[in-house]
């Protein structure tokens, strides 16, 4: 059974996400084995908003990705890492 | 492309200083502008962008250990991999070559060796290697000292500056750079890397011809030591710079001293390696400049390459003038020196403690005159709403993030931190409109410039530029707006009447907020200048004006 995917669903659907995001941001997250899924779940029980956000660094890296952008994806792991550090020194 | 302006980082600096940075949605006491054409296309492989992620963010090991693995996982599934973590080997491979034609480059130091009668033997022992990374020709590239080297009393002179010494040593010894010490490199158990400043090194990271992965694996296999506050390092690894693999990295040398001396104690011995680089020298400007005391210094090896940039004459005069454009509003000296820093990056950059702003000589090569003048101001802009709190100030942190649209926790954030964590991938916020149309390529009409979305420090910078040119303000609200955004194509906006009453209500709000911390500022020991006082009544009064004209039509 794919436990954590169920779950992943279920909090997407509570998520502000629209249903088209709701959607791609789950098709994507079914491509993981479900044991990988664990930190999302993790992640996204704390809170609801980490799935916007989550969301967004997905749509940002397909963007990058499709297009071949080098900056965009320098640019995308810069933010991480800023990010990361922020959220890590709080 | 998108380009922005975006911060310059440098956390643990400020994080010992207690400061919170500028530009925040990063560190560093600086800004940066982005100007970087990399018409490279991204290898998308998906194995090697996961390695490259692991590879950056490989340093969260503490609460953003599982933060970081998901944002890995998102890269692998976005890429279509299937986490294969084995190393990339067209990468390996190209790094090769790019070496091989590195030594066929003519050598960029030279190593002079000093007969003395003693060596000593107990630190002698104990070193294994120096690696040193030193900038060139705008590149990194490496020197490598082994114990031979070290034994026949070497003097480094390069052609070139330093950015970061590497010391890897049998026991822990007392190292420092003119007086300096030498900092700690950092090792977690079960690690294959190191970490310097946060950043993770692979083996691979340092490999040579004459020094392959395979030796620096065993280098960084040296026993963990820890600290009274827990801190794990790898015994006898030392370092002091910035290391050049990070992706922050923008040419910053370890000291502006032309001779240093790398000092070496174990009891009672002592060893010296006395290392030769190139300083900040003092650049001949051909022109008028239009500020008593502002200096051009140059920080590279080739400064008549720099020197034969077409109309470099008017290029520094246009960055000098837009200095004196910011001071000229401003009661304070804000900058003193233009830094020209040879590295091979193509940006822009304020120094929050320093009166000093930085450029590449890529950017100055690229930019237009008119451009390298509105870098220029928006550098030193950063320093001016800095200088004047604006950017500390919770009332104006509050409405950046009313503007923004935000409630809870990102609001949260932006009022402790200035930002929001990864706010920039955020297409969800309001008024974009209003923020694209203080963006100074909309509002200057150029390709790019601004995300004043991204953070308070960009937001006010960008917002105060648009004062110092008001009388701009009534035909940039008849202009189409140009929405960009990380994500996503640009998107035109044409302003409807509504739209426009709308953006001079924030311009109101935001004076009068602004105006209102430009009263509070303490004037004690200092004789009270109200020259920002004045400019921003000033141009309040233009901004109801044409708001007025607009709700009478």
């Amino acid at each position: 059974m794919e436990f954590n995917l169920i779950k992943i669903k279920g909090l997407i659907a509570q998520s502000n996400l629209s249903k088209k995001d709701k959607n791609d941001f789950l098709t994507i997250l079914a491509k993981a084995k479900d044991e990988e899924l664990k930190n999302i779940v993790d992640l996204f029980e704390k809170d609801l908003w980490n799935i916007e956000i989550i969301n967004n660094v997905y749509k940002a890296k397909k963007e990058a990705i499709c297009n071949k952008d080098t900056k965009m994806w320098e640019n995308i792991l810069t933010e991480e890492a800023k990010s990361l550090d922020t959220i890590e020194n709080i | 492309m998108l380009e922005e302006f975006t911060p310059q980082l440098n956390i643990e600096d400020n994080q010992k200083k207690g400061i919170k940075e500028i530009n925040a949605q990063g560190q560093d006491t600086a800004s940066e502008v982005d100007v970087q054409k990399n018409n490279e296309l991204l290898d998308i492989t998906p194995e090697k962008l996961v390695q490259n992620e692991k590879t950056f963010l490989g340093k969260f090991k503490e609460k953003t250990k599982d933060l970081a693995k998901v944002l890995i996982l998102i890269t692998a599934l976005t890429a279509g991999a299937e986490f294969v973590h084995a190393q990339d080997l067209s990468e390996r491979e190209s790094e090769k070559i790019e070496q091989v034609e590195k030594k066929k480059e003519a050598s960029f130091y030279k190593l002079e060796f000093i007969e003395k009668e003693e060596t000593p033997q107990e630190i002698m022992d104990n070193i294994k290697i120096v690696y040193i990374q030193a900038i060139n020709n705008g590149k990194t590239r490496p020197i490598i000292l082994s114990q031979k080297d070290l034994e026949k009393n070497p003097s480094l002179d390069i052609d070139g500056y330093i950015a970061n010494i590497m010391i890897f040593c049998k026991e822990e010894i007392n190292i420092d750079i003119n007086e300096s010490d030498f900092r700690r490199i950092n090792k977690f158990e079960n690690d294959n890397y190191i970490g310097q400043r946060g950043k993770s090194i692979y083996p691979y990271h340092l490999e040579t011809d004459d020094y392959p992965e395979e030796y620096w694996q065993e280098i960084m296999k040296n026993d963990i030591v820890q600290d009274e506050q827990g801190g794990s390092f790898l015994k006898g690894g030392y370092y002091y710079g910035q290391n050049p693999i990070n992706i922050n990295y923008l040419g910053e040398p370890i000291s502006n001293i032309e001779n240093n001396e790398v000092v070496f104690k174990i009891n009672d011995e002592t060893y010296k390696l006395p290392i030769k680089q190139k300083v900040f020298q003092k650049f001949n400007k051909d022109f008028k400049l239009t500020k008593d005391g502002l200096e051009f210094n140059y920080l590279g090896n080739d400064l008549n390459r720099f020197s034969a940039i077409e109309e470099i004459n008017e290029k520094l005069s246009a960055i000098a003038e837009g200095v004196n454009n910011v001071e000229n509003i401003s009661s304070d000296n804000l900058v003193n020196q233009i830094q020209i820093v040879d590295y091979n990056k193509s940006n822009a950059f304020a120094d929050q403690q320093k009166k000093t702003i930085s450029f590449h000589p890529d950017c100055i090569n690229k930019k237009s005159l008119e451009e390298l003048r509105v870098t220029s101001e928006h550098e030193t802009l950063h320093k001016f709403v800095f200088e004047n709190g604006f950017t500390e100030n919770m009332d104006i942190r509050n409405m950046f993030a009313d503007l923004k649209g935000y409630i809870n926790n990102q609001k949260t954030c932006i009022l402790r931190d200035g930002f929001a964590p990864f706010d920039n991938y955020n297409y969800d916020y309001k008024n974009k409109t209003f923020f694209a149309f203080i963006d100074e390529h909309n509002f200057f009409n150029q390709e790019n410039g601004g995300h004043s979305f991204g953070n308070i420090y960009e937001f006010m910078t960008s917002f105060y530029h648009t004062l110092m040119y008001i009388d701009r303000l009534e035909d940039e609200l008849d202009d189409t707006v140009l929405i960009k955004h990380i994500m996503g194509k640009p998107q035109k906006v044409i302003l409807s009447e509504d739209d426009k009453v709308l953006i001079l209500d924030h311009y109101i709000s935001l004076i009068e907020m602004t105006l209102e911390n430009t009263e509070n500022i303490p004037v004690i020991g200092k004789f009270y200048n109200n020259k920002t006082e004045e400019f921003l009544k000033n141009k309040l009064v233009i901004v109801k004006k044409i708001k007025n004209k607009l709700t009478v039509k």
